[in-house]
């Protein structure tokens, strides 16, 4: 489903050049769930953004799905990340001036579809992660759990194969990260969604198939 | 993609409360620009009514002391020998005296009319015979005056064709009445008068004014006449400025008691559409400049905007816009937020027609003028959102979405 292969990434600036990621590979299979742990700056976030297209490695290979994205126009990956990748943010990146429900519509409106459509398909999202009662509402009027349950819905709405997550509940408390954690859970076993959390929290961790340990930039596990 | 950008723009309508009015206000001066504009264009275009060329204005001033005083014995047969001594030079191919609104002078000359119970507000010109051709007016309908009109019980005159419409619409105007106000306390019937012809638009305060109706009394130049302001000369193509000097000798010398003043019409035109041109132009440059500062406050807090709103641009990369849609949405939510004050401004451009401060609702100058306004609006929002669009296509979703 992922693969990465001796990816590379590097930040240069005029004076400095820093290397984020060295040299890591990955194959993460269809319906996986595995999560990405390490120490601040060690590349966890980089990593997870290479995976979910909106960051390019500067060496290696980066498969989704057996199609090769290096190379691939900013259109395609646009396209791909709208139809195959949802992703959920530490602080969830909701809209403030949109409705719940038209916040998890946002990535249906990337797509040729009617609004009626996208409507519904929005109302199931938000029923599954069990705020349909709440999808007049605006962001700044939920708690913080309520918040990442509609990016949740937002991820999943679009029906993707991938859901990257990252530090989905850095923000929340024990019950909320919980609660999300269900969510995700429920998603990888009953979906079969491929998911992939950075976390810090080895509890997180531990309800993951598998983790990825990066070290300054390399990966150790 | 329209109605999630209407939607966010509507939840935003409080937020960028001040922006909308900013925009709204710009409509209203940008329509009343283009109502000036397009009315000045119009007008330009438009026809005089008569041919300013090769026409020479000869203006009497001795009688500006005395004016629309009795001619009289003596002073009629004096003028008429100063027509006869213009009409003498070859150059001259005709002339004519004329009281009241002469081409591209200040002077104003209107009455008010009384016709089919209505009151009518009108220029008014005394001229003789000859005027039409000398100003070569084109007669549109019914004839000019002639010694047919010496018998006639209700004095002649002619109407030019704004005037007709203001009176009869589509009716017939030949042989229909008008007459001056009755004088009540003074118990004295007003002097009535019969249209005997009807002449193309006058507009004698030139091209730049609207025409306002003009009516044409026949005057014989005889003891019982006014004193002529100006006799209106058309001389043959070609004419020298040589001419001035020797026709304002010969005047002087026959009547060394009146200072005439000669200059070609095309002179006066010249002067008149300057002045007017001025009058126009000040306007026109203030608006111009608020509009400009406007559009420097909107470029501003656009480019504001986007650096607010980095974030959410980053999401909406990483949900599947591409670098192209993004350009696209700031343009379009541009455009709505304009169409929201345009739409609140056209009440406001409506009750400026019903007010008569601007031109009315039915005249295509009006709908003309409210589409100018709104594309105008349109082209400055879209000038003032292009830079920051380029900068939102440039946000890198990673480094937007790492910023929180």
């Amino acid at each position: 489903m992922i693969s990465l292969k001796r990816v590379e990434k590097i930040y240069r600036t005029s004076s400095v050049e820093t290397l984020a990621l060295r040299d890591i590979n990955i194959e993460v299979p269809e319906g996986s769930f595995f999560s990405i742990m390490g120490p601040s700056g060690s590349g966890k976030s980089t990593l997870l953004n290479i995976m979910g297209l909106i960051d390019a490695p500067t060496e290696g290979e980066v498969r989704i799905g057996g199609n090769n994205v290096v190379g691939m126009s900013e259109k395609e990956m646009a396209h791909l990340r709208n139809r195959k990748i949802g992703f959920v943010f530490q602080s969830f990146h909701l809209i403030a001036d949109l409705t719940v429900v038209d916040n998890v519509e946002l990535p249906l409106i990337y797509r040729k579809m009617t609004a009626r459509d996208r409507r519904a398909k929005a109302l199931d999202a938000l029923a599954r992660v069990g705020l349909s009662a709440r999808t007049k509402h605006f962001p700044t009027q939920l708690s913080g759990g309520q918040c990442q349950r509609v990016a949740v819905a937002r991820a999943i709405v679009g029906d993707p194969e991938i859901i990257l997550a990252d530090e989905p509940t850095g923000n929340l408390d024990s019950a909320m990260s919980n609660e999300i954690m269900d969510i995700l859970l429920a998603l990888n076993k009953e979906e079969k969604v491929t998911i992939a959390v950075v976390t810090h929290n080895q509890g997180i961790a531990d309800r993951t198939d598998k983790v990825i340990r990066l070290f300054d930039g390399s990966q150790v596990a | 993609m329209i109605r999630h950008i209407i939607k966010l723009i509507w939840n935003r309508k409080k937020s960028m409360s001040l922006l909308l009015i900013e925009i709204f206000l710009s409509f209203i001066v940008a329509f009343v620009v283009c109502d000036l504009l397009i009315s000045s264009i119009l007008n330009y275009t438009s026809p005089l009514g008569y041919d300013y060329g090769n026409l020479w204005d000869v203006r009497f001033e001795a009688a500006r002391g005395e004016p629309f005083g009795k001619l009289g014995a003596e002073n009629a047969t004096k003028y008429r020998l100063l027509l006869n001594e213009i009409k003498s030079f070859p150059e001259v191919r005709r002339a004519d005296f004329v009281i009241g609104n002469i081409p591209y002078s200040n002077m104003r000359f209107n009455n008010t009319f009384e016709c089919n119970g209505s009151a009518i507000y009108s220029g008014v010109s005394y001229v003789g015979s000859d005027y039409l051709e000398t100003m070569r007016m084109t007669l549109v309908e019914g004839r000019w005056f002639g010694p047919e009109d010496n018998a006639a019980v209700e004095e002649p005159i002619v109407i030019d064709e704004t005037l007709r419409r203001k009176l009869f619409g589509n009716g017939k105007a030949i042989g229909e009445r008008i007459q001056e106000p009755t004088e009540a306390e003074q118990n004295q019937t007003g002097k009535k008068y019969n249209i005997i012809g009807v002449v193309g638009t006058f507009r004698p305060r030139g091209e730049l004014n609207e025409p306002e109706g003009e009516l044409f009394i026949r005057q014989l130049w005889d003891d019982s006449s006014n004193i002529p302001y100006a006799a209106m000369v058309r001389v043959q193509d070609a004419t020298t400025v040589s001419f001035e000097l020797n026709l304002q000798r010969r005047l002087s010398s026959l009547a060394p008691d009146i200072n005439f003043r000669i200059v070609p019409l095309s002179e006066s035109r010249h002067d008149k559409l300057l002045e007017m041109g001025l009058s126009i132009a000040t306007p026109l440059i203030v608006a111009a400049f608020l509009l400009f500062n406007v559009a420097l406050g909107l470029f501003g807090i656009f480019w504001q905007s986007i650096s607010r709103r980095r974030s959410e641009i980053g999401l909406r990369r990483a949900m599947g816009a591409d670098s192209r849609l993004i350009p696209l949405q700031i343009w379009g939510e541009t455009i709505a937020l304009g169409t929201l004050a345009i739409l609140a401004g056209i009440p406001i451009v409506v009750n400026l027609a019903v007010l008569g401060l601007s031109k009315p609702i039915g005249s295509g100058i009006f709908f003309l003028s409210v589409v100018s306004a709104g594309g105008l609006i349109y082209l400055i929002l879209t000038v003032c959102a292009v830079y920051p669009s380029l900068l939102a296509a440039r946000i890198q979703p990673a480094e937007a979405l790492h910023d929180e």
